[in-house]
């Protein structure tokens, strides 16, 4: 069973020094010697106890419990000895592996309390553990900690998110094949959900793991199996494509079956190649999933129930393509130029170099845009998709051009930034998606839009940024106006709140009369000349003045009614990120509720819903847990309707307009779930709005 | 759209729709549109990434009509990002498959999806690959009684055969002309430009949400 001695004298004699070392072994010294070669066997355990963090105090821990009573403990045992019959070793070790293996794997349950699952890939996990001939404490404690650090959580569940985060790798590197399995419903669960839950030890044989995690272990980078498993599919793209016209199963087993062919020797390369593609992609992604995947235990759960809602999992499923983070983006922008700069072409830089297209509308790109970023009107491959598909060439172009000049611009990966504001970015969605559709690889999305980008440069976006003017920039003037402090822009935001409050309660049909010619009047105006009322595109930076500001514009394919509406009661406040603490601490909050907001698709996100005098917010949670994001804004004076299901009184619809006489309009929708006080929520925001319907009536 | 700027020449249409298909992953929204934009028809699937739009022009009644179609991808995951594109749209398609079940009972999510996202819109229920008969599975039976019910109108489409495609698309582009005229009626009493069916309409689609609490 043990592999070829490494006739590496040198390395086994360095390694021995160290590991005998009296202070005790130090970690980074033992890695500077292996430098990512494999470990002779016979110290092989005692460096993965080291790269494990599993020292003499840790392995003396208590392993649990000996005693086997869990309500699995059949299943258990019997799967143990099965396992542990593959091997073909003699009766009596037979006997003792077996134990060994059921002491460990109990003991993991009860101390976590997860229920053993057949075909979960624990056993897998300790396969090549059990080589290691150590005792049973240091068995229990390297398990753990492989479990807690190395196998992503949600691995057994088909919706779960590593599969979500291995599909937007897969899409950045080759949509093509990407969208090849998505069309066959081949989803990177049934393929590679077993690398995943075994570091691979599942399908190779037991020379070729051993030789793989003495690499591994000494990479520390639990994102590596992405990589790995990345790059086994990607070097197969041409076989599966060949069973194009196939069965579906073919194409399933042909990918399962990928790194059973893996060869001690492979492992090498295999590993630089996976390395590789994991230097050739943003690292966003790894922060924003880090937490979510690795470093504990209580996630390594079963099923599809568990953690529907988790915000991550919701973010990997559904981003269009590989989310940035506007701190990469900035980062890299930042050590592109001063690489550029210093006139360094070979300088060193961390991280991957992106050519940033802009794809907001040319008044707020004129506003301020990053210094290197090249605007692309998306609104263009709607109306003019001719122009559209040269600007294109020209980007291409461009890209290309930066790049061989090596310019601060250039760039191989390509992000978008929109606003950030998910209505207005459905036509940056669009592009992206064409870009995508094109199989146009390595597309990335700045995660938040420049919303993010701005509110990372704050408080001096200027510094960053290039034309930034302040009294222009969308997002510095919500930013005023959403500030606390009676700034003039506060004012004039809440006189307008509260005269659309007074108009609604009080002089309904004056107002509402006028507001509807206004807007009959824009609508006929739109039909007759749709692009009326469209900005000049590629505004010159000297007719910045003149540009209006964009919420005030209708779309041009609108002529919905309630676009006024819109306006107002999108608060500017809405998609920011404020802090929860001291949000539900405000003094005007009358009542903070946690609930679920619902959508339409029936997704909800956890939260809370607050009441003040005159509104109703919903703070959605964020993976920060202090965060919180406000998705809606509404007056209760816009309140039209109440109403909840006699069986499900914890689901509440709030339903926005404006009525007059028999006629209701209404704009909006919203639905809340509460667990428990749905009442008091309801008869809070009843109590407001009667409090406020009195005081209109009797001033 | 432009061109009013750009040269100066007539109008190349006379009213400018946004349509939108919709319906579960694989039903063939995009065959249908590639029917009725390209005339072309591909047997080789590719799962539709994010959103997509054509453009086709229609001549209804003597006008120009050019329509924006937008195509949304099925899948579960792109429902946030397609979501966005119910705004301002002016007729919904909404797609199963004839020969798969479940996609007709998902008619009513979308129906409900729709209801959540827009407040007035032309509506059309379309049941495609209806070019084989033996492994057709919905009836038309059922699906005409579900679409009176909703009172939207049925057609049983094959983009493949090129079978009632064009005539779908004819009659969604009529109704939404036909809604927008009645809009535009000078002697339309209320100032709301509004629901023709108001407001009892969410009432008889769902007598439930009736049950007021306040």
């Amino acid at each position: 069973m043990e592999d070829e001695e490494d006739p590496n004298w040198e390395l086994a004699l360095a390694l021995e020094t160290a590991l005998q070392e009296d202070e005790g072994p130090n970690l980074e010294i033992v890695l500077q010697i292996c430098r990512g070669r494999r470990i002779p066997s016979h110290l092989r355990a005692q460096v993965w106890q080291l790269c494990l963090g599993v020292d003499e105090y840790t392995a003396k821990l208590p392993v649990g419990s000996d005693i086997f009573d869990l309500p699995e403990q059949q299943e258990l045992r019997r799967d143990c000895q099965s396992f542990v019959e593959k091997f073909g070793n003699e009766e009596e070790d037979r006997v003792s592996i077996v134990s060994d293996l059921e002491s460990v794997l109990t003991g993991y349950c009860k101390s976590t309390q997860i229920t053993f699952e057949s075909g979960c890939g624990w056993l897998e996990v300790l396969q090549p553990l059990v080589t290691l001939k150590v005792s049973g404490g240091q068995l229990y404690q390297c398990f753990r900690s492989v479990l807690k650090d190395y196998i992503p959580r949600d691995v057994n569940n088909p919706e779960g998110l590593p599969f979500h985060i291995f599909r937007l790798l897969l899409l950045y590197h080759d949509p093509q094949l990407c969208s090849f399995l998505d069309s066959k419903r081949i989803t990177p669960y049934l393929y590679c959900s077993g690398w995943l839950r075994t570091l691979f030890s599942n399908v190779c044989s037991l020379e070729a793991v051993l030789a793989l995690w003495d690499v591994y272990l000494q990479f520390r980078d639990p994102f590596l199996v992405f990589h790995m498993a990345l790059s086994l599919v990607l070097n197969a793209k041409d076989r599966v494509m060949e069973l194009r016209d196939g069965d579906k199963s073919k194409i399933i087993e042909l990918l399962q079956s990928l790194p059973s062919g893996l060869e001690p020797g492979d492992v090498t390369d295999f590993i630089a190649i996976s390395q590789h593609y994991s230097t050739a992609t943003p690292y966003s992604y790894r922060r924003m999933f880090e937490t979510a995947l690795f470093g504990s235990e209580s996630f390594l759960t079963f099923g599809n129930g568990a953690s529907s809602t988790s915000p991550s999992r919701r973010v990997a499923m559904h981003s269009l393509c590989m989310p940035i983070s506007a701190y990469e983006l900035l980062h890299s922008i930042r050590s592109a130029r001063s690489v550029s700069l210093q006139l360094e072409p070979g300088g060193v830089e961390d991280g991957v170099r992106f050519f940033v297209v802009d794809c907001r509308p040319a008044e707020q790109y004129n506003a301020g845009h990053l210094p290197t970023a090249f605007h692309l009107d998306c609104g263009l491959m709607l109306q003019e998709p001719v122009s559209f598909s040269t600007a294109v060439q020209g980007l291409l172009l461009a890209q290309k051009e930066a790049l061989s000049v090596g310019s601060a611009a250039g760039g191989e990966h390509l992000c978008f930034v929109g606003s950030g504001r998910e209505e207005e970015d459905q036509y940056v969605h669009m592009v992206v998606s064409s870009f995508l559709q094109r199989n146009t690889v390595k597309v990335g999305l700045l995660s938040g839009g420049y919303q993010a980008l701005h509110e990372l440069l704050s408080p001096d976006p200027d510094d960053g940024l290039t034309d930034h003017d302040s009294a222009t920039c969308l997002e510095c003037r919500n930013n005023n106006s959403s500030s606390r402090d009676s700034s003039p822009a506060e004012k004039r935001n809440q006189s307008k709140l509260g005269l659309t409050s007074k108009s609604i309660l009080n002089s309904f049909g004056s107002t509402l009369k006028a507001k509807y010619a206004q807007q009959k009047e824009k609508l006929i105006e739109y039909i007759v000349n749709p692009t009326g009322s469209q900005e000049e595109r590629h505004v010159k930076s000297s007719d910045k003045e003149k540009s209006k500001p964009y919420r005030n514009l209708a779309s041009v394919f609108s002529i919905d009614p309630s676009d006024e509406e819109d306006i107002k009661s999108v608060d500017e406040s809405v998609g920011e990120r404020v802090s929860l603490k001291a949000w539900l601490k405000k003094p005007e909050i009358l009542g903070s509720f946690p609930c679920n907001e619902v959508m339409a698709t029936g997704d909800h996100y956890a939260g809370y819903v607050l009441v003040t005098p005159t509104e109703i917010f919903m703070l959605r949670e964020t993976d920060d847990r202090d965060v919180a994001e406000v998705s809606i804004r509404r007056l209760l004076s816009s309140v039209i309707k109440i109403t909840s299901k006699k069986k499900h009184p914890e689901l509440i619809t709030f339903k926005y307009g404006c009525s007059e006489g028999d006629n209701v309009l209404i704009t909006h929708c919203d639905r809340f779930f509460l667990s428990t006080n749905s009442k008091e929520f309801v008869a809070l925001v009843k109590k407001q709005i009667d409090t406020k319907m009195a005081e209109e009536t009797n001033p | 759209m432009a061109n009013q700027r750009g040269g100066g020449q007539s109008k190349e249409y006379d009213h400018l729709f946004k349509l939108l298909i919709i319906g579960d992953s694989g039903v063939g929204k995009s065959a249908l549109l590639l029917r009725f934009a390209d005339n072309v028809f591909s047997t080789n699937y590719i799962t539709t990434i994010g959103v997509d739009f054509k453009i086709r022009t229609l001549v209804v009644d003597g006008e120009k009509v050019k329509l924006q179609i937008w195509d949304t991808a099925g899948q579960e995951r792109f429902r946030t990002i397609t979501s966005t594109y119910y705004r301002g749209t002016h007729g919904v398609i909404i797609v199963y498959d004839v020969t798969n079940g479940e996609s007709f009972a998902n008619v009513k999510r979308w129906l409900h999806e729709i209801e959540q996202n827009c407040d007035v819109v032309n509506k059309v229920l379309v049941g495609n690959k209806n070019d084989d008969p033996s492994r057709k599975v919905v009836l038309t039976t059922d699906a005409q009684r579900y679409a009176d019910q909703m009172q939207i109108k049925l057609y049983e489409t094959s983009a493949k055969d090129n079978i009632n495609v064009e005539e779908m698309f004819m009659s969604i582009t009529e109704s939404v002309l036909h809604t927008k005229k009645q809009q535009q009626r000078p002697d339309s009493s209320s100032n709301i430009v509004q629901l023709p069916s108001h407001p009892g309409y969410k009432g008889t689609r769902n007598p439930k949400s009736k049950n007021k609490c306040c």
